[in-house]
């Protein structure tokens, strides 16, 4: 599904280059369930970046399903993103002034081939089945960090892509929300086929896993599974 | 759409403090447009009602020619007196057409006592010319009289070179159209103010029968037009050349705009300076909301950032933004309509004391007027200026690499 050949990313110039990642080779299966762990400052954020296409890589390649992103255009990008990747992120990331269901609607309504009728029905069924069908009028505001961050798999799986990646989503969960949060995108990988990568530093949560890529300074210091 | 309008306006009022401040600071550009432009349209007026009402009239009728040759051959582009009277009743006709009136200019001298004072003489139809004088001001005496046909009335800086007061008694002197003097004695009325100094300071007004008298001539010069509404001007000059081609008439006409050139030079100075204020005031509401925008820009960038890594379009997201900067605008702007609209009307009530304007003799008790276009160009403005103050800003976030704004860099 997702190849990373000999990637690279540093940031600034000169003395003050610091390198993010090197030479990093990685290959993810359709179906997957995939942690990537480390300390913090490894690169998982960095990595995530580069496979969602939110970033460019300094040197080698990112390939999604055979296509090379950097020879896409920033709207193909989109487009990629939008139809075929689901981002979760650590803070969650919702709009604040958008209820639980049209945080999870927002992004479907620039899909032009989905109706109206369809985005809400995607929208529903998403909130459904991580289990806030009760909460659709409230307002991240208004929910707990477990909720919020529900939502925010509700949004990511709702356009229905084949690859989800979660930089650190229970970040800023307690261990036990965390740990359901977790639990839920194994459940939604297996009951749909969903690859997922999530990034995370904790061990209980790294074992969850069908694969686990530890990231260490940069480089891929162990892959398992 | 519908969620994408609901997000752009719930952002506006997100941060309500903020916003706000925004919305008042376009209401108050919005309504210093609309009051300053009402205060200098409706000095325009009063200019205009001067000139309409108080020398030119709505239209003035001539023989073919008068304007480019009456200097040189002044006998030679005068309508007779049958022709005039024909051509007032033609025109009375006419829709829109009020009053009519015929009028005769002269030059001669004055003579009281030891003193002569040149002046420039109207000839007027007594009975018709109060409706063509709603803006003089009589100062002292009466006006014109059919009853009193050897009665003139002077302007007020006239009155002064003779020493003259209503009661006075005259002997106007001046050239016949054969180029013979003559002089006749009449008796001072009145005293006015026409508005413009020049006016007063050499304008006598004397019943037309005792200029043709004086002359020796009863050819008509000038046959002035009062409308029921300055507005239908264009429609009546229309009118009049039909009216000419038909009757075979070798006339033509003059709107009061050719005629009236001081308030022409007046509105074309103010017009300048509305545009000026336009300029400055627009740039006020740019610069004062610029920072409100960008602000709330800034704030949200790790919101936007997502929205593009979710895979929104850059050129939605500007959309989404540029949607806020205009819904803030028709809420500063309708505001500030609303509060513009109420100032007119509450300083309209109360009143401005205006000194004369420049070249002007009299000072005036002014308001605020109303003016549709003026509305409009504010309002215009002012969603205007809060896009534009949006354009920076917007194009800065969405410069931004969507990782580093992740980050919250």
């Amino acid at each position: 599904m997702i190849r990373l050949e000999a990637v690279g990313r540093a940031y600034g110039v000169g003395a003050a280059r610091l390198k993010a990642l090197e030479g990093v080779s990685l290959g993810v299966d359709a179906g997957e369930f995939v942690a990537v762990a480390g300390p913090s400052g490894s690169g998982k954020t960095t990595l995530l970046n580069l496979m969602a296409g939110i970033d460019a890589p300094t040197s080698g390649r990112v390939l999604f399903e055979g296509r090379d992103l950097a020879g896409l255009r920033a709207a193909d990008l989109a487009t990629l993103r939008l139809r075929r990747v689901g981002l979760v992120f650590q803070q969650f990331n919702l709009i604040p002034v958008l209820t639980a269901e049209e945080n999870v609607l927002f992004p479907l309504l620039f899909r032009s081939d989905l109706g109206a009728q369809e985005r809400r029905r995607a929208a529903r069924t998403a909130l459904e089945r991580v289990g806030l069908s009760g909460v659709c009028g409230r307002r991240p505001a208004q929910m707990s960090g477990g909720e919020q961050q529900r939502v925010a798999v509700a949004r990511a799986l709702a356009g229905t892509p084949s690859l989800v990646l979660a930089d650190e989503p229970t970040a800023n969960l307690d261990h036990e929300t965390g740990g359901a949060v977790i639990r839920l995108m194994r459940e939604l990988n297996r009951e749909r086929g969903t690859t997922f990568l999530y990034a995370t530093h904790d061990p209980e949560l790294v074992r969850l896993a069908d694969r686990v890529v530890t990231l260490r300074d940069g480089s891929v210091a162990e892959a398992s599974g | 759409m519908k969620l994408f309008l609901l997000l752009a306006l719930r952002n506006v009022f997100r941060n309500r403090v903020r916003t706000s401040v925004a919305l008042l600071a376009i209401a108050a550009g919005c309504a210093a447009l609309i009051v300053n432009g009402g205060v200098i349209y409706n000095i325009f007026r009063e200019l205009r009602e001067d000139a309409v009402r108080g020398r030119h009239g709505h239209i003035q009728v001539y023989r073919r020619g008068y304007h480019e040759n009456h200097f040189r051959e002044p006998g030679r582009h005068l309508i007779p007196r049958e022709e005039a009277s024909r051509v007032v009743s033609l025109l009375r006709s006419l829709p829109h057409v009020a009053h009519v009136t015929k009028r005769r200019e002269f030059v001669g001298m004055i003579s009281r006592a030891d003193r002569y004072v040149a002046f420039v003489g109207i000839g007027v139809e007594p009975e018709e010319d109060p409706e063509f004088s709603r803006h003089v001001t009589l100062r002292a005496g009466s006006g014109l009289s059919s009853a009193d046909p050897h009665g003139v009335i002077t302007g007020l800086g006239l009155s002064q070179k003779f020493d003259g007061t209503p009661g006075s008694l005259l002997t106007l002197l001046t050239t016949t159209d054969t180029g013979g003097l003559n002089a006749v004695d009449v008796t001072l009325r009145g005293v006015f103010e026409g508005g413009l100094k020049e006016y007063d300071d050499w304008t006598l007004k004397a019943p037309l029968a005792v200029v043709e008298d004086l002359i020796r001539d009863d050819r008509a010069e000038q046959i002035v037009l009062l409308l029921d509404e300055t507005e239908n001007v264009p429609v009546v000059m229309s009118a009049l050349d039909e009216l000419f081609r038909r009757e075979s008439l070798d006339l033509e006409a003059k709107p009061w705009t050719e005629l009236a050139l001081f308030h022409n030079q007046v509105v074309s100075l103010f017009r300048r300076e509305l545009d000026v204020i336009k300029v400055i005031i627009g740039t006020i509401v740019i610069l004062g909301i610029g920072n409100t925008v960008g602000m709330s820009i800034v704030e949200r960038r790790v919101e936007l950032a997502t929205m593009r890594a979710l895979g929104v379009l850059p050129g939605a997201v500007r959309r989404l933004l540029l949607t806020e900067a205009l819904l803030t605008g028709i809420l500063g702007g309708a505001l500030g309509v609303i509060l513009g609209v109420a100032i007119a009307l509450v300083v309209t009530a109360i009143g401005i004391p205006f000194p004369s304007p420049p070249g002007a003799t009299r000072p005036f008790l002014g308001g605020v007027d109303i003016v549709p276009s003026i509305l409009v160009f504010s309002f215009a403005l002012s969603v205007g200026a809060s896009l534009a103050a949006a354009v920076f800003p917007v194009w800065k976030a969405l410069r931004r690499p969507i990782a580093e704004a992740l980050r919250g860099a």
